[in-house]
């Protein structure tokens, strides 16, 4: 027996309107969530088991393998400092506004700890009291 | 005159509004992916006079030498016995005070693979004395 059709079919329509709803909310979840660095320097960082995560707006210390220091306040790209004397004078621009602005500390893992020590004399007279360490997670055993 | 009138599609296309969009997602968590955000908290070496005028037996000294071996109240001690060293101490003592004297000549990784270690066995009270500070309370620096 024929079945005869009364009517044509619809176009088959995916409705994708929905879809770009929420990708553009993923993106904005995505673009207030990525912080970008501030320093490009490339360098090979220590690895730790302990972990938390850097505020947002910290001050970075750069230390390159081999020996430049680069400095950023937290608002601009990291700018290299012509000797510790100097980092000592930027440091305490910051510092001497709010001594609790975050700084993070972000060297090579074969930076002989000279300049690190050099770098934490700085911090310490310049009265800085909020410090992390930038380092790569280590699996815990 | 008549003119014919056409039917022109009153919709507005979104497929490719979509795929932008997607394009911007993949961009966004490659980037999120490269920014490093995360770090250890440090404690900066501060005068806290007690910690270095406290009895020996109050505070576990740790020396790091420019090989990056460690020393621990005088005796020699891997990296991965150190934890097992320390929580019995700090678990008695919380407040107990720990300082690390790193050489000058060591890489930066051994005085952070020592202080990860810190933080895990739940050291609260780390001391990193700096050079000047070393000098001002008579300590030699470690070779």
């Amino acid at each position: 027996m024929r079945v005869r059709r009364s009517r044509p079919l619809p176009g088959a329509v995916i409705p994708t309107a929905t879809m770009a709803d929420i990708a553009f909310l993923l993106i904005i979840f995505f673009m207030v969530t990525t912080a970008y660095s501030l320093d490009r320097t490339p360098m090979e960082l220590p690895e730790t088991k302990e972990q938390e995560q850097v505020p947002k707006g910290a001050a970075i210390i750069s230390m390159a393998p081999d020996g430049t220091v680069r400095f950023s306040a937290g608002e601009a790209d990291t700018q290299p400092v012509a000797d510790i004397a100097a980092l000592g004078q930027s440091i305490r621009q910051v510092t001497a506004t709010n001594s609790l602005h975050p700084f993070v500390l972000k060297a090579d893992r074969l930076v002989p700890y000279r300049l690190i020590d050099q770098v934490l004399e700085q911090l310490r007279l310049a009265r800085a009291q909020n410090v992390s360490l930038f380092s790569i997670g280590e699996e815990k055993l | 005159m008549n003119i014919a009138r056409r039917d022109v599609p009153s919709e507005i296309p979104t497929a490719s509004m979509a795929d932008v969009a997607f394009l911007l997602i993949i961009f966004f968590l490659v980037a999120s992916f490269y920014s490093v955000t995360r770090g250890i908290q440090f404690s900066l070496p501060r005068h806290d006079e007690e910690a270095f005028t406290s009895e020996p037996e109050a505070a576990v000294l740790i020396v790091i030498s420019r090989d990056g071996a460690l020393t621990v109240d005088g005796r020699s001690m891997p990296l991965t016995e150190l934890i097992g060293y320390l929580h019995p101490r700090v678990s008695r003592n919380p407040e107990k005070s720990v300082i690390i004297q790193t050489s000058m000549d060591a890489p930066y990784h051994a005085m952070t693979d020592v202080f990860d270690e810190l933080r895990q066995a739940g050291v609260g009270n780390v001391v990193i004395p700096t050079s000047a500070e070393m000098a001002l309370y008579g300590l030699q620096e470690p070779q």
